[in-house]
């Protein structure tokens, strides 16, 4: 089956609504966007601190987290790659976070609200199987890297070797992976949802996350991938800007 | 379009997924969320049978052969997974005042339901577990949720006996 993405013409009424270029009262629409209004947000450069996120702007957010877990998982088979051991508790904590927010909440709310959607319509039925496929093959793979990922087990080369062959066949599968629901998947997850009801997931989605992690759970979570990247000496951006 | 069961089973799953949870998560009644999916009601009277999954023996399916877990934290007592939770892992639901049906071993007085969170639907329960499937498993007699951890606990098949299988399953089952 073809992929059918319909761009979304976003990014011109987004602009409009964060700088309160747009009328005051403007409605949200599908969008989902709290409306910054110009009459009591005189000037308002910004969306309110309380504007509740779109779905689709919530899971590419989580996508972040994810890319950055990634980065971190490479970072670690580059390691091994080198003879070196990996620190089990990055390699830990890092597994951790994909096993609780991105495979036990983030793909919940994709296999809940998401594809079931999709499915019904019809649309990128073959993409969301295989979509589904990866998130069981993934969590195989977390499971063992969290068994692996112990000081006493990463000390066994071949341990090291299969903990290395692990992390790569995940970044390698979640990078298209990621990448495809971007693109396609949830723009037309977004174009097949009723306004009124996209809205509403925005704030399910919001409410879920904090009754299941807190109230500051997305701040947490770049803060503990922050660390995690601190450890392994990968947290500083400028590093990765190409020399010359 | 032909829809496949791994399809209407997934489908199945949204009007769930949006019911539980808390309150504040409750689709409004009405919300034409629930109106697109013809496989969303219960079925009036499902049938829970058993199939051979490789590595692991017979175990208990749906009538369409998806295999049915069971979860620990739900300790024969309450449905506890729900919202995102329940659309990986989708319940065996029955309408209110219906009851499921035996096939193929499976002991009818092992049967019952238990209340589904926010919805007038049941789940079917054996030996007093609630049953789920798995949303990963797109194909019947495979087990890719067996003994996976998520959401919070493993997950197991379980036999006809009532007896739960914690091995993993091998290759071929997956
Ligand atoms: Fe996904
Ligand atoms: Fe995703």
């Amino acid at each position: 089956m073809t992929d059918d993405p319909q761009p979304e013409k976003r990014s011109t009424r987004r602009a409009l609504l964060i700088t309160g270029v747009g009328a005051a009262g403007v409605l949200a629409g599908a969008a989902g966007t709290k409306v910054v209004d110009a009459r009591t947000h005189p000037g308002a450069a910004t969306a309110p601190a309380d504007a509740t996120l779109p779905p689709s702007e919530d899971l590419m957010r989580e996508h972040g987290v994810l890319k950055r877990v990634l980065l971190i998982y490479r970072a670690m088979d580059d390691q091994i790659a080198a003879g070196h051991r990996p620190p089990a508790d990055a390699l830990a904590d890092a597994a951790k976070l994909i096993h609780d927010f991105i495979e036990g909440f983030h793909e919940g709310l994709e296999e809940a609200y998401v594809f079931p959607r999709l499915q019904a319509a019809g649309r990128h039925v073959d993409t969301v199987r295989t979509l589904l496929t990866q998130h069981a093959a993934g969590r195989r793979i977390t499971q063992r890297v969290l068994q692996s990922a112990t000081t006493a087990k990463l000390r066994s080369a071949a341990a090291r070797q299969a903990t290395r062959r692990d992390l790569a066949s995940f970044v390698r599968m979640y990078e298209p992976h990621e990448a495809r629901e971007d693109t396609v998947i949830f723009p037309t997850f977004r174009a097949i949802t009723p306004a009124a009801q996209f809205v509403r997931l925005g704030e399910q989605f919001a409410n879920m996350e904090a009754d299941r992690f807190g109230t500051n759970s997305f701040t947490d979570m770049v803060t503990t991938v922050a660390q995690i990247e601190r450890s392994l000496g990968i947290d500083n951006l400028a590093d990765f800007t190409p020399a010359g | 379009m032909r829809r496949s069961p791994a399809i209407a089973v997934v489908a199945a799953l949204l009007v769930t997924a949006t019911a539980c949870g808390n309150g504040q998560n409750e689709a409004p009644s009405g919300d034409s969320s629930t109106a697109q999916h013809p496989r969303s009601s219960a079925s009036a009277s499902p049938v829970i049978r058993t199939v051979t999954v490789p590595g692991l023996g017979r175990v208990l399916a749906n009538n369409e052969g998806f295999v049915l877990y069971m979860f620990p934290p739900d300790k024969q007592a309450k449905v506890t997974c729900t919202g995102p939770c329940a659309g990986t892992w989708p319940p065996a639901l029955v309408p209110a005042g219906a009851n499921p049906r035996a096939a193929g071993g499976v002991r009818t007085a092992l049967l019952g339901t238990v209340a589904q969170p926010g919805s007038d639907a049941r789940v079917i329960t054996y030996n007093r577990w609630p049953l789920y499937t798995y949303v990963a498993d797109l194909k019947p007699r495979t087990a890719l949720g067996q003994a996976l951890d998520l959401n919070g606990g493993y997950w197991y098949v379980l036999r006809s006996s009532g007896e739960i299988v914690r091995t993993a399953a091998s290759p071929a089952g997956r």
